[in-house]
């Protein structure tokens, strides 16, 4: 009985302890005067963001020959949308007439090194990889570079040089999206928003789109109260929704939560509406069929896409000038777009089960580099 | 022979000292310690969020945002109560969602759709049934590697993508997004598997069947109980109970997503666990079940209420979990001591 007792005790104190280490955070709803040369600015933003862009960075075209029988390795990830990208990178890989090694991993550190190791003994001509720290590979490095590996790194927080042949996805390029959420929040509620921004703190390399989304509410809206609100990776799944949903209550003044992946929202809308929360609006960024599903139906406000479709191909593109010996092309991304319930019928013509940013990014990478679309 | 006819008369106490006792057992913290728990989160949160906590908003949370991790852990309960592990319900629980999802999208109607997620979920539970019973594999192992084929199965369907289209957004989704009475579906057929669970545990002959499997296999096998049927029939019952909490999560979130059942893997274990620590004493059973999900939603929403670190929610999962589990081998040594 007495540590029966002692069990309650030790759960209550735990969950007073908890409680405890809570911030306060969120701000009040404000009734200050709304900004509207930023609310303007704001809404142009979105307007210009809202046609979808039809040109890439690159324009260069390759200018000789593509010599066949190249290998590319491709590091993919746990995550369904890698499988997907792994797919889009073979039909293009086959167009030039290269083989595509798919090296699938775990997530983990052991799995992503043994994929290093296999990049090694097969003397790829290039690797492309996602979300992985140099810390990981640094040891194959010198062997790699012996190889003549070219190494593209996607989504991650090194920068390029030092064995990194081409980085794409950086933090920094990643900017604008969170300006363009913070002007979609901003134009739709006319400067009276009040929004919390959902983070993954384990995804490090989204960590300058939040300070941009933050930063941009107050350039452009300073009587809007922002906060933000992380949530830990385990929570992916099923445990985000009613994390949102409690942050939501206990501030009941917020009526934007803006997401750092789209992904987030799996299940959200039906939370908000069980919670009788669904006046507030959604916006996010990645974009993927199950976002485009959500504001189809006026679950979710709107998302900027990432060009998952250019950013990969990218990194292919410079691969290809390695081998062909024409200058990397400076890693840049497409203008962003912003998909809302007006444009979203756009997002139905996809490239190997993505949707692009650019219309037909991959016939104009094809015509760049002279093979056949 | 008169005294041993007096015996148990005079040993028995009188009818209003049995209700005492019968009433005092089941309020026991010893019978319901995480209704106790529950008490003391309340309170110490209403104390603490006084405007937020103490609502019917609150009540409703814990009861819609918990609702599908309720029925993935009564799933748990008839296979465990006769000693049998069933790794594979969170797998079963995303074919049964991708399945439907697929074709709704595809021009199917929902009914029908549904109809054909719950036919491949029974289909795992009678592979889960062949593998365990009939090729007596561990359960543990066995039906982990059933999961693991069913995964890469759903992969193989899917291509790792997520079945979405506004056709889901139909009749579809009602099946989690109706309300009644302020809760969603999934609320309100998580009372009613766990009624069913009750009654058949309790009330049946072969709710006792399946308890004594579990207690003891081969004294229930001398008793002519057919403990391969019964832990067959669990397997089904599993597996049918994972595919429906299935097709609520794949209506709930308007989408066959090819890895949504895994997130349930953990949080229905501790909660069946935990169950068992209520109301029959170490024994699985729906309604201590039910109880300890309430108990583990109502921290966890109190903690979302107050802000707490992200890391809060998980250590208090944690610390509940050792603390029933500890109380569940206490239990069992006292009982084994008499």
């Amino acid at each position: 009985m007495q540590r029966k007792s002692l069990l309650v005790l030790l759960a209550a104190a735990s969950a007073v302890i908890l409680a405890a280490c809570g911030g306060g955070g969120g701000g009040s709803a404000a009734s200050a005067p709304v900004d509207q040369a930023g609310v303007q600015r704001a809404a142009d933003l979105v307007q210009g963001a809202s046609v979808r862009p039809s040109d890439l960075n690159v324009t260069e075209p390759i200018g000789k020959p593509v010599p066949p029988g190249k290998v590319v390795d491709f590091v993919s990830c746990p995550a369904a949308d890698c499988n997907v990208i792994a797919g889009m990178l073979k039909v293009h890989t086959d167009k030039l007439g290269w083989t595509l090694n798919v090296l699938t991993t775990d997530g983990s550190p052991g799995s992503q090194q043994q994929a290093f190791a296999q990049i090694v003994r097969d003397r790829a001509d290039g690797a492309i990889y996602i979300g992985i720290d140099r810390g990981v590979y640094e040891r194959y490095l010198p062997e790699l570079q012996a190889n003549g590996t070219w190494m593209v790194s996607v989504c991650s927080t090194n920068p390029q040089g030092n064995g990194i042949d081409f980085a794409i996805c950086t933090p920094d390029q990643q900017r604008e999206t969170g300006r363009l959420m913070a002007a979609s929040v901003i134009s739709h509620s006319g400067g009276r928003a009040n929004a919390v921004y959902v983070n993954v703190p384990a995804f490090d390399n989204l960590s300058k789109l939040q300070d941009e989304f933050l930063a941009s509410m107050k350039e452009l809206c300073p009587a809007c109260p922002t906060a933000s609100q992380d949530v830990p990776i385990t929570a992916l799944g099923n445990g985000v929704p009613q994390l949102v949903v409690g942050y939501l209550r206990a501030h009941p003044d917020v009526d934007y939560v803006v997401l750092a992946i789209d992904s987030l929202a799996s299940g959200l809308p039906a939370a908000l509406k069980a919670a009788g929360l669904d006046h507030v609006e959604i916006v996010g960024q990645g974009g993927g069929d199950t976002t485009w599903q959500y504001i189809k139906t006026g679950e979710q406000l709107a998302s900027v896409p990432w060009p998952y479709v250019e950013t990969y191909l990218a990194g292919l593109d410079s691969i290809v000038r390695h081998v062909t010996g024409v200058q990397a092309a400076p890693s840049q991304l497409p203008r962003f777009w912003i998909v809302t319930k007006n444009n979203v019928a756009e997002t139905d013509l996809k490239v190997d089960g993505i949707t692009p940013v650019v219309i037909g990014a991959d016939a104009k990478f094809a015509q760049l580099w002279g093979a056949s679309s | 022979m008169t005294n041993t006819l007096e015996r148990p008369a005079a040993s028995r106490p009188p009818a209003t000292e049995r209700v005492w006792t019968r009433w005092a057992t089941a309020v026991s913290p010893r019978s319901i310690g995480a209704v106790y728990i529950l008490v003391v989160i309340v309170v110490v949160f209403s104390i603490a969020l006084p405007s937020t906590y103490p609502t019917l908003a609150t009540v409703k949370q814990v009861a819609n945002g918990y609702s599908i991790t309720a029925l993935a852990a009564l799933a748990l309960v008839v296979p465990l109560a006769t000693r049998t592990f069933d790794l594979s319900f969170a797998y079963v629980m995303t074919l049964s969602g991708v399945t439907a999802a697929h074709f709704v999208v595809h021009g199917m109607s929902a009914f029908a759709a549904m109809l054909l997620g719950m036919l491949v979920a029974l289909v795992i539970g009678v592979v889960n049934g062949l593998v365990v019973v009939v090729m007596r594999i561990d359960s543990f192992i066995g039906t982990l590697a059933t999961g693991s084929l069913v995964q890469a199965f759903i992969i193989f369907f899917t291509n790792a993508q997520i079945i979405s289209g506004v056709e889901l957004a139909g009749g579809f989704s009602q099946l989690a997004q109706v309300q009644i009475v302020g809760l969603t579906g999934p609320a309100v057929y998580a009372v009613v598997v766990a009624l069913v669970l009750w009654f058949v545990l309790e009330h049946t002959v072969v709710g006792r069947r399946i308890y004594a499997v579990g207690f003891n296999p081969d004294a229930a096998r001398l008793a002519t109980i057919a403990v391969d049927r019964i832990r067959f029939g669990g397997l089904l019952v599993s597996a049918g109970v994972a595919g429906f909490a299935g097709l609520c999560l794949a209506s709930s979130i308007s989408a066959g997503s090819p890895t949504a059942g895994t997130a349930y893997l953990l949080p229905a274990f501790a909660a069946v666990f935990v169950g068992a620590t209520q109301l029959k004493r170490g024994r699985f059973n729906a309604w201590g079940t039910l109880i300890a999900v309430v108990m583990l939603g109502a921290g966890t929403v109190g903690l979302s209420l107050s802000a707490a670190p992200n890391y809060a929610a998980d250590m208090f999962t944690g610390v509940v979990l050792i603390g029933a589990l500890a109380a569940t081998g206490l239990q069992r040594r006292r009982i084994r001591r008499g």
